[in-house]
């Protein structure tokens, strides 16, 4: 018998213990084809105005896959190692070289690999279409998406996996030619020692963690850029040391807190969490850092649609607006509007000043009040409170269309006066139709000012059925002159494509591949463990422990070791995204709760999946 | 006197139809309160098989166990466990501490798990490691302990639960000589001081000098018992005396 047949007799009878191994490749190959292929489409290079997002989501994602894949291999291949590791030792006294033993297992995992290679790419080739076609759906590109399968996909996907492979097989070869015998037999005999506990790490890693808040929060003091690249890597600084000594803390705390400690199932599992943390902790920072990229790119992608849906209001409040103070137009208009089979429901007449230099115009306070009430805006008064303005005060309303302002407002200079903008918010004012920032001031400083603008005035009328606004549109363009800023709901449909609709998607995709990640590095690394512990849980079986208390201690002990990143990653997860919501103006619990919950909903199936394997492997002997 | 453990017709086999291998047959046993006794017998004699049959670890193909009178072959897994955590101690020959716990929480582990009151647990734990001599070591871990520490933690948590038998299997294998009696000594005293019923099975004439009653089994039987009627010394004489008429030579014995 050759070795390679060994290898592949004992791929045959351990395939069910790779099951979620090749699950997890499988599928890393099938998405990493398709957004190899994605860039490749013919359809979809031929909607050019998608192709740079295509072209940057595809290397972005090719990119995550390479690191997740390294995480994912590393850790499977431990796990796999541990599982066998006597088998090796009976290899090795029956006197075959290490060499070959290596050769052995190294090929079994070549095996797996070349084989979840296979079945990922016919997978992602059949799937591809649905993809795309999804894809075209949501970014409403109007195209017909052939099957199509692409040769040059297919061959990249097979170069990068075939140097991770060989890669893998490397290190697997490696790790067998370096063990000894007698670790091989002791390997899960190894005496392990109680960590010792850094309090002043433990500690500091606390109030890292809030410089770090701080800083997120008043982002404008330091400078957007700045900001993120610090709070970044205090944030991995704070929960590196958080999960390696505050979190021991805890534990020892507990452990010494006797009415705790002695009270069911306690004893078992604080004690062996106790003994894990120091194999774990660096998994812990690495899983909670991962579950805040998680929640926060997700927020962000989820929060774009939000922002897109809140923003139509803010972009277009009205359905016809132009500007214009000449009766005569005026009454045509009505006319056209009149002989329409729309009904009016809102018109709105208001007098603003326009300054040039500044790109900005100017309302009065009272002019403000009334569009704002009339608009129904949600929570009208309590803006329009906020707005009570001094002499030398000014409220500014952002250009609508902006969808994040990482800068300051510093103060204003209209005419010979200097303005302190007091306020600054996003409301439905004028729409689109003045492109501009608003700044609201007091109604005797707009008289002041005055004589130092010219006055426009702004017409905006709500209609019913505002989906139908294409012959009217046409029509008022006949009769409007040039400087009219016309703008209509129709107008604002067809200048507004939705490159928003393809983010989210592949955004939400791309979270789908990371929470896949997090799921199988944090299951890898707790069963790798396993291994160790099924002498404890003989022990505990030999003494009495019922098999219920057996579960009950293992389900807590897994239990903290996926809850505690989780509650981290969520924490600094929701300081992202609030600052996020503080940049963008807009409110962004809704989206938020949804991606932390659609998260949780997936880690915990991980988190099923993990107890029940741990479970059968420490209980069978 | 009060039987605290009896057992009609035991009998194990082991192996399926056409092969099968009797470990241990026709055992009928009296265990009084506060009896020491000393299971020996030579390899493959069945020792093992019968202390894990008698401390509910195994069960038997045939025959009846009586705990105080409780029939225990009724009882059902969950039961069985709760039963041998509140009513055994157990000491292995490999000590079967649990690493990631203190000596005093391994100590505790059976009554915690039974949700006994914590205060009560630590008043136990004090009591008991002023007997074992490990008033020191509480708060350190098996890793930090020798060999004969090791099995006075043992000992010392089979005992927490005040259990109506302690079963010892081969307690001394893994001590040197000195480490063995002082062991031994204290299980003597814990015979003596607290009434305990001990169930020991060793190889070890020694150890076997420190029982009141000893059981020699050959071939899934019991060969033959001697009592204790003087002095250690001479009984351990007595032992080695018998073990050598037994036949099959003393190699084979030790």
């Amino acid at each position: 018998m050759n070795f390679f047949k060994i290898a592949i007799i004992n791929f045959k009878r351990n395939i069910r213990t790779y099951g979620l191994y090749l699950m997890a490749m499988v599928f890393s190959v099938a998405t990493y084809y398709n957004f190899v292929s994605m860039r490749y489409n013919p359809q979809f290079l031929e909607a050019k105005e998608i192709s740079a997002y295509i072209e940057g989501s595809s290397m972005t994602a090719s990119i995550l896959m390479i690191i997740f894949l390294m995480f994912f291999i590393v850790y499977s291949s431990n796990f796999f190692l541990n599982q066998r590791k006597r088998e090796i030792g009976v290899y090795a006294f029956m006197g075959i070289d290490n060499y070959k033993i290596a050769f052995i297992f190294a090929s079994e995992g070549l095996l797996l690999g070349i084989m979840s290679l296979v079945i990922g790419l016919m997978l992602g080739i059949l799937f591809s279409k649905l993809f795309m076609m999804m894809l075209a759906k949501v970014a409403l590109l109007n195209i017909r998406i052939d099957f199509f399968v692409s040769k040059k996909a297919i061959l990249e996907t097979i170069i990068l996996y075939s140097i991770i492979l060989g890669i893998t097989f490397l290190k697997g070869y490696l790790d067998i030619i370096r063990t000894n015998l007698i670790d091989l037999m002791n390997s899960l005999k190894r005496e392990e020692e109680l960590p010792k506990v850094n309090y002043f790490k433990g500690i500091v890693s606390i109030i890292i963690i809030g410089v770090a808040y701080y800083i997120a929060i008043n982002y404008e003091r330091f400078g957007f850029g700045t900001a993120l690249m610090i709070t970044v890597l205090l944030i991995i600084w704070g929960t590196y040391w958080l999960f390696g000594s505050f979190f021991s803390m805890i534990i020892r705390y507990y452990i010494n807190k006797k009415s705790f400690l002695y009270n069911g199932t306690n004893i078992i599992s604080i004690s062996n969490i106790a003994f894990r943390i120091k194999d774990n902790y660096r998994t812990l920072t690495a899983v909670a850092v991962l579950v805040t990229t998680c929640i926060t790119s997700f927020g962000t992608v989820s929060s774009l649609k939000y922002y897109v849906d809140e923003n139509h209001k803010i972009e277009v409040p009205y359905t016809v607006s132009y500007i214009s103070d000449n009766q005569e137009e005026i009454a045509k208009v009505d006319e056209i509007i009149e002989n329409s089979n729309h009904k009016v429901k809102l018109k709105e007449k208001a007098n603003f000043l326009y300054a040039p230099d500044h790109e900005v115009v100017i309302v009065n306070l009272s002019t403000f009040r009334n569009i704002i009430s009339d608009l129904k805006v949600k929570n009208s008064e309590n803006i329009i409170s906020k707005f009570n303005l001094s002499k030398d005060e000014v409220g500014y309303i952002e250009r609508p269309g902006v969808m994040m302002s990482i800068i300051a407002k510093d103060d204003i200079v209209l005419g010979d006066k200097k303005y302190n903008i007091k306020i600054d918010t996003k409301v439905p004012f004028f729409g689109r139709g003045v492109p501009f920032p608003c700044l609201v001031v007091d109604d005797d400083e707009y008289e002041i000012l005055k004589s130092n603008f010219s006055e426009k005035q702004f017409n905006g009328i709500i209609l019913d059925n505002p989906e139908n606004t294409k012959d009217l549109t046409f029509k008022l363009v006949k009769v409007l002159s040039e400087e009219s800023w016309l703008y209509t709901y129709f107008v604002a449909g067809a200048t507004f494509y939705d490159f928003t609709g393809i983010v989210y998607f592949l955004g939400a995709f791309l979270f789908l591949v990371f929470v896949f990640a997090t799921g199988s590095i944090i299951y890898f690394k707790i069963l790798s463990e396993s291994f160790g512990d099924k002498n404890k849980y003989e022990i505990l079986k030999k003494l009495g422990t019922t098999d219920l208390e057996i579960h009950e201690s293992i389900s807590k002990q897994i239990g903290m070791f996926f809850i505690l990143p989780l509650v981290v990653g969520i924490i600094h997860s929701m300081v992202a995204i609030s600052v996020l919501s503080d940049i963008m103006k807009c409110n962004l619990i809704k989206p938020t709760i949804v991606s932390i919950g659609v998260f949780a909903l997936m880690y915990g199936i991980f988190y099923v999946f993990t107890r029940r394997k741990y479970i059968d492997i420490v209980s069978t002997t | 006197m009060e039987i605290v453990l009896e057992t009609k017709k035991l009998k194990k086999e082991y192996g399926t139809k056409g092969a099968i291998f009797t470990a241990i047959e026709d055992i009928d046993l009296k265990v009084y309160k506060g009896e020491f006794l000393g299971i020996m017998g030579p390899s493959g004699a069945g020792k093992t098989t019968l202390l894990n049959i008698l401390s509910t670890i195994d069960k038997p193909t045939s025959g009846e166990i009586y705990y105080e009178s409780k029939n225990i072959l009724n009882m059902k897994n969950r039961e069985l466990s709760i039963f041998r955590r509140n009513n055994i101690g157990f000491i292995f020959q490999d000590f079967n501490l649990l690493d990631s716990m203190s000596v005093e929480d391994n100590m505790a582990l059976p009554l915690a798990l039974s949700k006994v009151n914590p205060k009560e647990i630590k008043e136990k734990i004090e009591k008991l490691s002023k007997f074992f001599g490990l008033k020191d070591q509480l708060k350190k871990y098996p890793y930090q302990l020798s060999g004969g520490q090791k099995q006075r933690v043992a000992a010392a948590r089979a005992l927490i639960t005040s259990p109506s038998i302690v079963f010892a299997d081969e307690p001394t294998g893994a001590l040197d000589s000195k480490s063995s009696q002082e062991l031994l000594q204290c299980l003597s005293q814990m015979n003596e001081e607290f009434n305990t019923t001990i169930i020991m099975v060793t190889h070890d004439a020694f150890a076997a000098s420190y029982c009141k009653r000893i059981l020699f089994l050959k071939d899934g039987k019991i060969h033959a018992r001697i009592d204790k009627d003087s002095t250690r010394k001479e009984f351990f004489k007595r032992i080695i005396d018998f073990l050598g008429a037994m036949g099959g030579g003393v190699d084979e014995l030790f």
